[in-house]
This record gives structure tokens, C-alpha cells and sequence, in this order.
């Protein structure tokens, strides 16, 4: 990071360094300058005949000037950051599925580079050149004095009088210059709180429609390949009884006992499809008691501990999503932590970690600890479920044990 | 024997009711939602019911919840539940009066008429009928019970046909032993599962209910 020197009190060292801090911000002020008018005023043209010519060329030159910009722009948040220690991050939307003028055009971040790039023009060129006019005017005015001195020249004290404090302020102000350019620019080239959020419910979203995607294809090929093959082998074992009842009434007879095992396996299909689904406890009496049958089918104790009430309801799809978190913890404990015992709360909490007032679900279990969030996918597959709704997963696993595993819902 | 029926869907009341004139029960009143279930059970007290456990007006668990209160206001009146679903908490929850005279079936089971119509009696008869897929779900856990973990796997094959609503001559038939063995067997496991001669309610729930608990 550049900037003053640390060593204030260092005698000749701290003075070289604040020396050579003020020769770099002249230099880079110096860079920042011209790239603000050489670079900014074309990019200005380009783009004001990019979009005003959009009727005539259908956009077409939007992408690449719009792409001229951001570089510049990106350019700008790297030597922020670089040589003043002013952070930027990246405001840009991810582009989502939509066409790439109407990306382009409906992100906010585009029109602010472009404001940012009109006053820069002025700001760049005033900021940048300072450093180094302070520099080149303390040193041509204070070098001046002996000349002007001996010549007898009466003007000899104008040269001490503008040079001298040229020369002392150099130092000081010089870095400050280039790091308020820097901030300048973060005001207008950082991400919004708005723009922040909207970029993360545009992941969130696509990584919720990209699993619902999965999902019904799953459901679809289930259904196709299980419980529909099913009933048409249940339509051909009853057809053929039909013709055979008459000339073969055992064979017949056979026939219908197997249709009958048909429509049993394919009703034990749509069964299990439909808890993966939404498990009918759940539907019919809410999580107090979907979790209480969960733990009751459990090979290990668990202990259900809840104060969802029976008067008020979590929202369906957060409740379920609530549900299927759990179950995949649960069954993690299962398989992984050779836990003798497990324990589940389920409460609700009134401040404002996650929203106005969230639901909290602890599963604990005296395991051997060790879990870890980035081995296998079931948590990181609820860690997604649960962010649609701005929702959290975090996970507490010590090698050792226990582990608990917590999941936030907000309520609203 | 009168049966009272709770079904919300058309076709399959009316498959029930086809199906139960035709085994010489008498349908005194087949009925839709799980308010007049309870009604219904109030005004006919048949010699058994047959109920869906979802029902309008909510399609929770309507005939579930009128059953279990006709049961409060007349202990031990038989109920046959019917579900798309079994869910051994419900099980557990039906069994809690001790009394008996409860089952809890798959709606498929009814396809196998035989049986059905036998579970039906037996229910009718005070006994219990669980379907079994609770019974496999069940057994399928590691026995979380001491009393459970020391019989033997003869005997706890025993118990889930005692479980399923199988008399002795039953039990005896589907494991090919004679019917005095499987009164030995029975012996064993109420003598195992502390469950005393002079026990108030009908032992043979009380077996299945200690079954059921074992998680």
C-alpha cells in the first residue's frame, strides 16, 4: 500500500521515504491524468453514439463500448485499490438468462460507470496533475531563488514566497490527491446495497430454478418408468383375464392376482414419491409433528424439542424446506457420527439475526464430530434450499464432537 | 354386522360399500366429511367403522382426529382406519386407549378382499389390525427396548403377525407351526414383556403397544 511513511520520528530515513512516497504520487498522478482524458473523452463519444444510434443499428454497438467502459473501469478499481488501499469490489449483475442489451442496459452499475466516467474528466485531470505541479513548482521556485538572488533581481522573494510552501505542502498533500480520486471513484463504481442484493437474489434464484428444474425431471422419470409402466402392465393382465375368463378361468384367475400385485407395487411407488415430496405427516399436522415422526421411525433416541405451536404455521415452502433440512441432518447423524443419541429444537426467535423474527432448528448429537460442509453435497444441497429464503446453515462439528447443525428461516 | 364408512372419494366409498354388502355387512351410513363422521358414530354406534384418515373440510387429518374422539366418548367403539399413507406415529397414537378394537391399513389393502374383510372382524371383534408396512417400519429399527431385544427372532415374528391382527390358528398357518406353539410363543412374550394375566386391558395390545414403543 502506498502512502506516508510508518516511521514518523525517523530522522532522514522517514523524510527519504515521504520523499519517495511523494515522487510516486506525482507519478501516478501523472498516469491518472491523461488516462482520464485520453481514455474518457473517446469512451464518452462512443458510447453517446452507441445508444443514440440504437434505432439505426439495433444496438449493436452497445456490447463492445459498454465493454471499453467496464475494462476502464475495472482498470480504475484495481489502481483504487492498488495504490491507495480503497477496496471496490465488482457491481456488475450476473447476466441470468436475459438477453445482453437488456443485461447491459438494466444494470444500474452500467449508467453509474458512465457518470463516473464524465466527471472524471475534470476531477482525474484536477487531481492527478496536482501532485506533481506542487513538485514541479516548489522546485522551479525555490531553485530559482539563488539565480534571481545574485542577479540582484527584486523579484527574488515572489519565487521563495510561491515556492517554499509548494514545496513543503508536496509531501503531505500529494498522496491524500490520488487516494481522493480513488474515493471518488468508489462512490459512484462500488456496488450498491441494492445492486449487492439484487445480485444475490439473482444466484439464489437460479441456483432454486436450476434445482426445481432437476427435481421434476426426477419426479417425471419416477412416474414414467414406476407407477405408469406399472398400471399399463395392470391394464394388460386385466385385458387378458377378460378374454381368457370363459375357455381358461384359472389361468385367468392368476392373471388377475397379478394385476392386483401390479396396482399395489405402483400405489407403493406413488407412495414413497410422494413423501420425498411432501411427507403426508407434515401436511397434516405441521413440523411439531412431522419431526416427532421422524424421530420416532429413528434407530438411535431423539429428542424433539418444540415450541411451534400448534395455533401458527411457518409458510408451506419454508416449513417444508425447514423439514427436509432437518431430515438430511438427521439422516447425516445417522450415517456419519455414530452418535448414541440425537437431540432436535425447534424455536422461534424474535431479533433480528436473520429477519423480523426467525424460526431456529439445533440438531445436536453426541457423534464423533468432524463434519464438514464442503464433503458431500446433502448440507450444501439445503445451505441453497434455505438461501432462496435468505435462510442460513451453519455448522459447529470440533473433532471429538458433538456437532450441532443450525438452520435459520426467516418468518416474513 | 353394521359398518359406519367415512370416504371423501366417490369412487372408492362406493367400491367399499359394494365390497362390504357383498361380505354380508349392513352400511348404516357412508358419509364424506369428518364432521359427520363423528356424528355419525355418535348417532349409529355401529359394530365398526371404516374411516379414511384425510377428510374434507381441511383434509388434515379430520377422520383421524373424529375417531379418536368417538373413542373418548365411547371407549373401545371399533374403529378400521384407511390411508393412503401409514405412519407408526399415528399407530401409536390410535393403540394409546389400551382398549383395542383398532386397525390401521393401507387403502391398497382392500384389494386383497379376503383379508381386508378378516381385519375387519377382528377389529369388530376387539382385536388390533396394523397394517404391515408399520410393522416393517418398525422392525426395521435397531430394538431400542431391553425387553424388546431379548426375545427371540422366532418370537418377534410372532408378535408382528400378533401385530397385524392375526389370530393363533392364523399365526400358526403363515409360520408353519402348530397352533399350540404359537400359544407357547405368546406366553413367552407376555411373560418377557412383563405384561401379568391379571393386566387391566386386552394383553394382546398391550404387546403390540410395547412393540410400537420399542424406538
Amino acid at each position: 500500500m502506498a502512502g506516508l511513511p510508518e516511521a514518523v520520528g525517523g530522522g532522514a530515513d522517514a523524510w527519504r521515504a515521504r520523499g519517495a512516497a511523494t515522487a510516486l504520487a506525482a507519478g501516478r498522478g501523472l498516469v491518472i491524468a491523461p488516462v482520464s482524458l485520453l481514455a474518457g473523452i473517446p469512451l464518452l463519444v462512443a458510447a453517446a453514439l452507441a445508444l443514440g444510434l440504437m434505432p439505426v443499428t439495433g444496438g449493436l454497438l452497445v456490447p463492445p463500448v459498454i465493454g471499453a467502459v467496464r475494462g476502464l473501469a475495472n482498470w480504475q478499481r484495481g489502481i483504487a485499490g492498488r495504490w491507495s488501499g480503497v477496496g471496490i469490489e465488482s457491481p456488475y449483475l450476473p447476466r441470468a438468462g436475459r438477453g445482453r442489451l437488456r443485461w447491459l442496459l438494466g444494470d444500474p452499475a452500467t449508467w453509474r460507470d458512465l457518470l463516473w466516467l464524465v466527471t472524471n474528466v475534470p476531477i482525474g485531470m484536477a487531481l492527478g496533475l496536482l501532485p506533481a505541479t506542487l513538485v514541479g513548482w516548489g522546485v522551479v521556485g525555490v531553485g530559482s531563488v539563488p539565480g534571481l538572488a545574485l542577479s540582484s533581481d527584486p523579484f527574488w522573494p515572489f519565487g521563495l514566497g510561491f515556492g517554499l510552501p509548494a514545496l513543503v505542502l508536496a509531501p503531505f498533500v500529494g498522496p491524500s490527491l490520488v487516494r481522493a480520486q480513488a474515493l471518488w471513484a468508489r462512490a459512484l463504481l462500488a456496488p450498491t446495497d441494492v445492486g449487492e442484493r439484487i445480485s444475490t437474489l439473482t444466484v439464489t434464484r437460479e441456483r432454486v430454478s436450476d434445482d426445481a428444474e432437476s427435481e421434476l425431471r426426477r419426479i417425471e422419470r419416477d412416474l414414467h418408468d414406476g407407477a405408469q409402466a406399472r398400471l399399463a402392465a395392470v391394464g394388460l393382465s386385466l385385458g387378458m383375464a377378460e378374454d381368457l375368463v370363459r375357455e381358461n378361468p384359472d389361468e385367468a384367475i392368476a392373471l388377475l392376482a397379478e394385476a392386483r400385485e401390479h396396482s399395489g407395487a405402483a400405489l407403493a411407488e406413488l407412495r414413497s414419491l410422494v413423501r420425498g415430496i411432501l411427507p403426508p405427516v407434515l401436511a397434516e399436522r405441521g413440523l411439531g409433528d412431522a419431526l416427532r415422526a421422524l424421530a420416532y421411525a429413528s434407530p438411535i433416541p431423539v429428542e424433539v424439542r418444540s415450541d411451534l405451536y400448534q395455533t401458527w404455521r411457518l409458510p408451506a415452502p419454508r416449513e417444508s424446506a425447514l423439514y427436509f433440512g432437518i431430515a438430511e441432518a438427521l439422516a447425516n447423524v445417522l450415517k456419519h457420527s455414530g452418535a448414541a443419541r440425537a437431540r432436535i429444537d425447534v424455536f422461534r426467535r424474535d431479533d433480528k439475526v436473520v429477519g423480523e423474527g426467525c424460526v431456529v432448528a439445533e440438531i445436536w448429537d453426541d457423534g464423533v464430530g468432524g463434519a464438514d460442509l464442503s464433503r458431500g453435497d446433502g448440507l450444501a444441497g439445503v445451505r441453497r434450499r434455505l438461501a432462496a429464503f435468505d435462510g442460513r446453515l451453519t455448522l459447529d462439528s470440533p473433532v471429538g464432537g458433538p456437532t450441532t447443525v443450525t438452520l435459520e428461516v426467516p418468518c416474513e | 354386522m353394521r359398518v359406519v364408512l367415512a370416504e371423501d372419494q366417490a369412487l372408492l366409498r362406493d367400491g367399499l360399500v359394494r365390497l362390504l354388502t357383498a361380505h354380508g355387512f349392513e352400511v348404516a351410513v357412508a358419509v364424506e366429511t369428518g364432521p359427520d363422521l363423528l356424528d355419525a358414530l355418535l348417532a349409529e354406534r355401529p359394530d365398526v367403522a371404516v374411516a379414511d384418515i384425510r377428510l374434507p373440510p381441511t383434509f388434515k387429518n379430520e377422520g383421524l382426529a373424529a375417531a379418536l374422539e368417538a373413542r373418548r366418548q365411547v371407549p373401545g367403539l371399533p374403529v378400521l382406519i384407511l390411508s393412503q399413507h401409514v405412519e407408526p406415529l399415528y399407530a401409536r397414537e390410535l393403540l394409546s386407549d389400551s382398549a383395542g378394537a383398532i386397525g390401521y391399513l393401507l387403502k391398497d389393502r382392500v384389494s386383497n378382499v379376503r383379508s381386508f374383510v378378516d381385519a375387519l372382524r377382528t377389529v369388530a371383534g376387539g382385536g388390533t389390525a396394523m397394517d404391515p408396512e408399520v410393522i416393517a417400519q418398525m422392525l426395521a429399527r435397531r430394538s431400542r427396548d431391553r425387553r424388546l431385544g431379548s426375545l427371540t427372532p422366532r418370537e418377534r415374528e410372532v408378535l408382528a403377525a400378533m401385530a397385524e391382527g392375526h389370530a393363533n390358528a392364523g399365526i400358526a398357518a403363515r409360520l408353519v407351526i402348530t397352533e399350540k406353539a404359537v400359544s407357547n410363543h405368546i406366553n413367552t412374550i407376555f411373560a418377557k414383556l412383563g405384561l401379568l394375566p391379571d393386566l387391566d386391558g386386552n394383553r394382546r395390545v398391550l404387546a403390540v403397544l410395547a412393540f410400537l414403543d420399542a424406538a
